[in-house]
Parts: C-alpha cells; sequence; structure tokens
C-alpha cells in the first residue's frame, strides 16, 4: 500500500469512463442522455490528456484540457438549442422518431 | 497510509459507478445529477494529479455551467418523468457494439499499459513545477504565450457558439423573443 | 500459254458478268442474254483451247512422267504444313479438263438461248463460270487441300444454281438439301485430310502415292474418301439430293449434275486409288455400294413421270456403274464412263430441256408424245444419246459400260453378285430409257391442245450444241481408255468370256428395250405407277422424317431445357444476388447517428488494434 498514484491508473480511468460514455450514446435513444453520455467521453478524454501530461512532465496537456472544455461547453450549448428547436417541431427526443433519412 | 491512493481508488469508484449510472438510470433527471456525481469525483482525479487549475475549472465549467443548462433543458422539455428503455434495437446490434466496445476497451487497456513504460519527453516535473510558481502559474504562463493562438481561436470558438445558440432559438416569426 | 489460263478464263467470266449484272441491277436495267451469254461462252472456250493445246503437250511427253505443274502462289503456311496453290496436269486430269470445259462451253451456248427469256441472265452466266473456275481447280488441284477447295466451291455453286430461282421456297429448299447432304461428305473429306496429314505426313497428291501406310489406316482413309465421295456422286446413303436439283434450270441440270460436279467423287477415287485399292475392305464396300445404288436408282427411275427425274435417277444409276467400276479396281474404265457419260447424260438433259423449252415448261412425259415430227433435231439427237446409255455398239456408252460390266466378273476385286447386279441395273437401263423415248417422242400425242400448236424446234444456240453432243456420244467410245492417252486396254486373258459378256449385253438391251416399246407405244393415257417406286423407295421422306425431324426435335428439346432451367435459373438468380446483396448494404444508410457511431466505433477498434500491433506505419 505504499505505492504512489502513478499516472498510468489515471488512464485506465479514463479509458473506462470513455468507453462506458461510448456505449451510452449507442444505446440510448433520448437525446439528452445522449448529449450527456457525449460529454463523459469528453471528460474521459480530458483525464487522458492530463494524464499523458505528467507522464510525459510537460504541461501541454494541461492546456489541452482548457480548450477542450471551452469546446464542450460550447457544444454542449448549441446542441442543446439544437434539441430545444428540435424539439419544437417533432415534440420529442426520441432518436428513434428523428430519422427522416432513412429509407 | 498513502492518502493519495485510498482517494484516488475512492474518486475512480465514484467516477466508473456513475457513469454508469449515468448510462443505465432511466429518468433523465437522475442521469444528470449522476452525471454531476462523475464530475466531482473527476476533479478530485485532477487534484491528486496536481492539475488545479484544470480541476477547479472541471467543477466551475462543467459542473456548475454544463450541468445546469442540462437540468434546465430537461426541465424545460418536460423530460423529467423516467422515459422507456433503451434502443430496441436488435440483439446483433446489441451484440456488435459489446464486441467493439470490448475490443476499444481491451485495445485501449494495451495501450494504457504500455503507458507504463513511457519515458518522460519532456522536464516539468512536479518539483519544477512548483518551483516555477505552481500549476496556475506555469499553465498561464504557457497558455498566454506558446498557446495564444490557440486560445484565441478558442475564444472565436466561443463567439460563434453563441451566435448560433441565438440563432437556433429565435422564433420563425419577427415578434420572437428569445427562448 | 500456261496452266493458269485454264482457270483464269472462267474467274474473268464470273467477275465481268458478276459485275455488270451488280451494276445493272442496281440501275434497274437488265444485261442481256446474248450479251453475258456470249462473254461466258467464249471464256469457256478459250478456258477449252488451252485444254487442248496442254492435250497434245501431254502426249509429246514419254509415258512415264506425263505431268506438267505450275505454283501460282505460296498459300497456306501452318506450322509444319505448307500448301501452295499449285496446278497440276497429268493423264487423269487432262480427261476431266477436257470434258469440264469441252461440255461446258457447248452447255454455255445452249444456254444462251434457254435463258434468253430470265430476268438475270447475266448472274446466271457468272455463276456458271464461277462453277467451272472452281470444278477446274477441282481436277488440277495439286494438293488434298486445293481438291478440297474445289470441292466446296462446286457445292456453292451447286447450290447457288439450283435455288436459282430463288422466288419459289421449294427450288430454295432443293439446293439446301443438296448443300447440306453434301456438307455431310465434306465432313469426311476434311477428317480424311487429317489423318492423311498425321499418318502420310503430306498433303501433297503425287507425294501420297508414294507415300508408307498401313493398311489399316488405308482402310480409315478410304473409308472416309468413300463416304465423301457418296455425297458428291450421290450414291447410297446421301443421293437423295440429286432427284430434286432438278428444281434448277436445265443447263444446270446437264452441266452440273450429270456432266461434271457429280463426277468428281469418281476423280477423287481415281485420283487416290493407290491407297484404297491397298485395303480390301474399302474395295469391297465401294463396289457394293456402287452395284446397289445403279440398281436400286434404275428401279426408281422405271416409275417417274417427270422428265427430268428420270434423268436425274439415271444419273444416279451410271455414277453408280462408275463407282462399281472403282470399286472393282477398273479405275480406268470408270473414267472413261465419265467421259462418255458426260457427252450422252448432257446430250440427254439439253435435249430435255430442248422438249420442256418447246412446250412451254411441260414435264410430265405422260403429257407428251409424238413430238418426233415437230421437234426433228431434238429428238434425233436424242435417239442417239438412247442408244448410247442403253449400251449399244458402236455408240460411246456401250464400250465404257460393257467394260465395267465385265471387270465387275473378272477383276481380281469383283465377283458374280456384282456382276449380276451390273447386268440387271443394265437391262433396267435399256428399260426406262426406252420407255422415255418412247412416250416422248412416239406414239400418240397425249400434249394439251392449247399447247401443241405452239410447239417449235428450238433456235441454233440450242440444237448445234446438241449435234456437237451427239456425234461425241457416238464417236466418244473410239478413243478408248483415255488413261493412258492411247488406245483400249485391248484383249485381256478372258478375249471369248469377253466377247461373250459383250453380246449378251447387247441382247439384253434389245430385250428391254422392245418390252418397253411393246408396253408404251400404244399407250394412250397416264400409266398408274408403282408408288413405292415413284416416290424413290421412301428413303427421301424417311430422311426427312428421321434425320431431319429428329435434329430438330433435338433442337427444341435443348433449347427448351437450356431456356428453361439453364438460362432462367441465372437470370432469377443474379436478380435475387442483386436484390439481396443490395438489401443487405443497405443497413448502412439508415440515418440514425448511433448505428453511424456505432460504425465508427467499429472502424476505430480496428484502426487501433492494428497500430498497436504494427505500429502507425501503414505498411
Amino acid at each position: 500500500m505504499t505505492m504512489a498514484v502513478e499516472p498510468w491508473m489515471m488512464l485506465v480511468v479514463a479509458v473506462v469512463v470513455f468507453s462506458i460514455g461510448l456505449m451510452g450514446v449507442i444505446l440510448r435513444k433520448n437525446l439528452l442522455v445522449m448529449l450527456m453520455c457525449i460529454e463523459l467521453m469528453l471528460n474521459g478524454v480530458n483525464l487522458s490528456f492530463v494524464a499523458f501530461s505528467r507522464i510525459h512532465h510537460l504541461i501541454d496537456g494541461d492546456v489541452t484540457v482548457l480548450f477542450v472544455m471551452a469546446v464542450a461547453g460550447a457544444e454542449s450549448a448549441v446542441g442543446l438549442g439544437l434539441v430545444i428547436a428540435l424539439f419544437r417541431t417533432l415534440r420529442t427526443v426520441d432518436s428513434d422518431q428523428i430519422q427522416m433519412l432513412r429509407d | 497510509m498513502n492518502w493519495s491512493l485510498i482517494a484516488f481508488a475512492a474518486f475512480a469508484t465514484i467516477a466508473i459507478v456513475g457513469s454508469l449510472m449515468v448510462v443505465l438510470k432511466k429518468n433523465p433527471v437522475a442521469s444528470a445529477f449522476s452525471l454531476v456525481l462523475v464530475f466531482f469525483s473527476f476533479a478530485g482525479m485532477y487534484a491528486i494529479m496536481g492539475a488545479h487549475l484544470v480541476a477547479a475549472l472541471q467543477i466551475l465549467v462543467y459542473a456548475g455551467a454544463i450541468m445546469v443548462l442540462f437540468v434546465f433543458v430537461i426541465m424545460l422539455l418536460n423530460q423529467d418523468a423516467p422515459i422507456s428503455d433503451f434502443q430496441e434495437s436488435s440483439g446483433l446490434f446489441k451484440g456488435i457494439t459489446v464486441l467493439g466496445l470490448f475490443g476499444l476497451a481491451s485495445a485501449l487497456i494495451n495501450a494504457v499499459l504500455r503507458a507504463r513504460d513511457l519515458q518522460p519527453t519532456g522536464d516539468l516535473t512536479p518539483e519544477k513545477i512548483s518551483e516555477m510558481g505552481g500549476n496556475l502559474q506555469v499553465v498561464a504562463e504557457t497558455l498566454f504565450s506558446d498557446k495564444l493562438f490557440h486560445f484565441d481561436l478558442i475564444s472565436f470558438l466561443i463567439l460563434g457558439a453563441i451566435v448560433a445558440s441565438i440563432a437556433l432559438s429565435k422564433r420563425k416569426n419577427s415578434k420572437g423573443a428569445k427562448a | 500459254m500456261t496452266l493458269s489460263l485454264m482457270i483464269l478464263f472462267p474467274l474473268l467470266g464470273f467477275l465481268i458478268n458478276g459485275i455488270s449484272h451488280l451494276i445493272a441491277a442496281r440501275n434497274g436495267k437488265r444485261v442481256s442474254s446474248e450479251v453475258s451469254g456470249w462473254i461466258a461462252t467464249l471464256a469457256m472456250i478459250a478456258s477449252f483451247v488451252v485444254a487442248v493445246y496442254f492435250y497434245f503437250g501431254l502426249k509429246a511427253m514419254p509415258e512415264d512422267s506425263r505431268m506438267i505443274e505450275q505454283t501460282l502462289f505460296q498459300w497456306l503456311k501452318l506450322g509444319g504444313l505448307s500448301i501452295p496453290f499449285m496446278l497440276r496436269l497429268d493423264s487423269l486430269s487432262v480427261v476431266f479438263a477436257l470434258v469440264i470445259t469441252g461440255v461446258g462451253s457447248l452447255i454455255h451456248l445452249y444456254s444462251i438461248g434457254y435463258m434468253n427469256h430470265d430476268e438475270t441472265p447475266a448472274k446466271f452466266f457468272s455463276y456458271l463460270n464461277f462453277f467451272c473456275f472452281m470444278m477446274l481447280n477441282l481436277v488440277l488441284g495439286a494438293t488434298l487441300p486445293h481438291v478440297f477447295l474445289g470441292w466446296e466451291g462446286v457445292g456453292l455453286a451447286s447450290y447457288l444454281l439450283i435455288g436459282y430461282w430463288y422466288a419459289d421456297p421449294e427450288k430454295v429448299s432443293a439446293g439446301q438439301k443438296a448443300f447440306i447432304m453434301n456438307r455431310i461428305g465434306d465432313l469426311a473429306f476434311l477428317i480424311a485430310m487429317f489423318v492423311a496429314f498425321k499418318h502420310f505426313g503430306t498433303l501433297d497428291l503425287v507425294d501420297l502415292q508414294k507415300a508408307n501406310f498401313s493398311p489399316e489406316i488405308a482402310t480409315v482413309f478410304g473409308l472416309l474418301i468413300f463416304f465423301a465421295c457418296t455425297g458428291k456422286s450421290a450414291q447410297i446413303p446421301l443421293f437423295t439430293w440429286l432427284p430434286d436439283a432438278m428444281a434448277g434450270p436445265t443447263p444446270v441440270s446437264a452441266l452440273i449434275h450429270a456432266a461434271t460436279m457429280v463426277t468428281s467423287g469418281v476423280y477423287l477415287l481415281s485420283r487416290l486409288q493407290h491407297i484404297i485399292s491397298a485395303s480390301n475392305t474399302v474395295m469391297m464396300i465401294i463396289a457394293i455400294v456402287g452395284a446397289a445404288t445403279a440398281f436400286i436408282s434404275a428401279l426408281i427411275a422405271c416409275a417417274q413421270s417427270d422428265i427430268k427425274k428420270v434423268l436425274a435417277y439415271s444419273t444416279v444409276s451410271q455414277l453408280g456403274f462408275m463407282i462399281l467400276g472403282c470399286g472393282v479396281g477398273a479405275f480406268d474404265a470408270a473414267v472413261f464412263h465419265v467421259m462418255t457419260h458426260a457427252f450422252f447424260k448432257a446430250l440427254l438433259f439439253l435435249g430435255a430441256g430442248s422438249v420442256i423449252h418447246a412446250l412451254h415448261e411441260e414435264q410430265n412425259i405422260f403429257k407428251m408424245g409424238g413430238l418426233r415430227a415437230k421437234l426433228p433435231i431434238t429428238s434425233l439427237t436424242f435417239i442417239v444419246a438412247w442408244a448410247a446409255i442403253s449400251g449399244f455398239p458402236p455408240f460411246s456408252g456401250f464400250f465404257s459400260k460393257d467394260e465395267i460390266i465385265f471387270q465387275s466378273l473378272v477383276s481380281d476385286h469383283g465377283n458374280g453378285m456384282l456382276f449380276a447386279t451390273a447386268v440387271a441395273a443394265a437391262f433396267l437401263t435399256a428399260f426406262y430409257m426406252t420407255r422415255l423415248v418412247v412416250l416422248v417422242f412416239f406414239g400418240q400425242s397425249r400434249v394439251e391442245a392449247a399447247v401443241e400448236k405452239k410447239i417449235h424446234e428450238s433456235p441454233k444456240t440450242m440444237t448445234i450444241p446438241l449435234m456437237v453432243l451427239a456425234v461425241l456420244a457416238f464417236v466418244g467410245g473410239w478413243f478408248g481408255a483415255p488413261v493412258h492417252v492411247g488406245g483400249l486396254e485391248g484383249a485381256s486373258d478372258n478375249h471369248s468370256l469377253e466377247i461373250g459378256v459383250m453380246v449378251g449385253s447387247v441382247v439384253l438391251a434389245l430385250l428391254a428395250a422392245w418390252i418397253a416399246y411393246r408396253k408404251y407405244a400404244p399407250l394412250k393415257t397416264e400409266e398408274k405407277a408403282n408408288r413405292f417406286l415413284s416416290s424413290g423407295m421412301g428413303i427421301d421422306s424417311f430422311y426427312d422424317r428421321v434425320i431431319a425431324g429428329g435434329t430438330r426435335g433435338l433442337a427444341q428439346g435443348i433449347y427448351r431445357f437450356f431456356e428453361e432451367f439453364v438460362v432462367q435459373r441465372i437470370l432469377r438468380w443474379t436478380s435475387a444476388a442483386v436484390d439481396l446483396s443490395g438489401n443487405m448494404l443497405k443497413v448502412v444508410q439508415i440515418g440514425s447517428a448511433q448505428a453511424y457511431l456505432m460504425m465508427i466505433l467499429i472502424a476505430v477498434c480496428i484502426f487501433a488494434i492494428w497500430f498497436l500491433k504494427w505500429g502507425t506505419s501503414l505498411g
């Protein structure tokens, strides 16, 4: 139990969270939940950036995380705006009902 | 007692369990709150690694702004009731997904394990960072010197997002007020 | 003066007449029968002059080396096989060449008058010249492929000329029947050439005579060649085309189906006698087929009511005699009979043409009779031919036919059965020919009244050839065995037997003639002939039902099988496969972002595994 927290352990967590998020995006129908799972994925990526930054003794990973957070925020805002706009017309956030490209 | 390790184990567990709950809970509000939990545990993990700015921003931006927005929209669209199931896709679809995920996860874990043997390419050890004034100092300096261009681009991105949200929420008729 | 001139003149005639016909037809005009006919006839006469010149040239040479060659150009070069386009004239081919060009010229001259009411005489004469060109190639060719070229060429000319009046579908189908039956024989000829090249190593006719071979190969080769001859020379089993070929204009029947083309089989057998006579089996088969054909077709001729059909079956019968001669080893006698037969059979056909022309296309002998008075020249020449074919001395037919009959008894390959059959056939020949002559020229006139008023003798261009041929039919036998360009193979060992056979055959012929005269001279109405005989013993309809019908049925069956089971299935399966694959691939385009995401996931997965295993260099 005297082992230090190694960065690669963070990587494991990041991978797992990312995978769970990906699974969520694919398997859930509710648009809002899908967006939340995308946030999960982004967070997993953030964690891996920071972990690599610690492995390589650099600081670039930290800075990149800032950018990713900014992008995630922008993307959430626009995405949620889209969901609202969609809801106005289709009265649903069920992705199955929105597949108009099909057939 | 290695407090970092214990803390890390706790945060990691909460993060994983939380993300599972995000995916598996039926009520979108429950999903949203689980996500907040995940964000908090991530912040903890960042702090353990010494990325203090990121940890702070994680809570401020993610848990504080984005999740608020999510909950707000959920309530706005009256999605706060538990909803029906998952994708009623065929077993084949689910099977392939699981398989794909399994493959991806194993690949990633392989990568991770290799990462154990990575050699550092830079020289900013934690001692050096605290020498240079701490994490915040170093990040801020890098952000506004080496990464200034990226920083400007990101600000443009945010501007674009603002314009897009406004455009999206405008109603068709001229009498429309903002959403 | 070169050999090639002999084939060049008919070729030129063919081209000139052919082109002028095409030009005239394009402009809606008509080249007159006189112009085109004289062009063609002069070409043939020129060819005849060349033949006579070379005949004397050959005669002046010593007996062993009587051969004149001329190579025109290198024709085929295939691997180890090198075939030049070479003409060769020797004692055998000079006889045929003289007959083809000489009798051919007379028939061309005759056709000028015969075809002067036809619409496209230039086409007719170009076809005739083409035929002579091909026939000369056949007899002058120095290699088997060259002979085959002529063989096929005369088959083509025969088809074109039989179906000359192509507006009538019956005539066209007669032409087709001739061509197809010939083709069956041609297949045997081709295979024989393959055998020759494989086992004898050469296709040159002179070299073939010197080649080494085993009796088995000789048998195979001989059988194949003989089968080809049964097609061309109308023997059993491939003879039913000849009576149908009478649908063509009468000069065609005279030239092609009496004097020349049908004798190419005899030529081929004589040419290859060295190999064929080495196999007793083949000789026996040839002799039996010849004798049987001679007898059976003579029987059928006795029951025919169409003047040309009588002559057609008569030709088959006489060809049977020639083939019989070959089969018993009397090749010289067979060729001799070719020559005399050309004279009197051409004369018979041209005379028949004269009668038909005078009676305005009437061909039924029961509607004729007593024409001796109205058609003096025609009837006189016809009677000369009758005497020749029935075998009365001193007419030509007596000498040649008798030689064959005698050889069928005494030769090494002959036997009593063959002799008896030949004698019976000769008896029948005299019988049906007398029947024909009596019904047409003697007795009471049974001609329809309307036609009877307009009967007139034919123009000079038609009667002069008749007279020339009559003279030849009379004196032709005195030249004797032509193969040695000298006298008849004189006395043999059995001199008294020979005299006995000669006398006996004359007596039999007289007897047959007398019986026929007694029966038919007083005839007033149509004779009810034996239906079995008059329909050619049902052989033709048998061929039609079994072979043609069978082939048609087989084709139908295969078509149905293929069409229904194979082709339709393939089409259906192809379209189903395309459908299925389309449906399967359609899955990709579903508009569900999650599905797309999954595909991305799988792709990323594959990439990740790849990079981890083999690094990022995409090699």
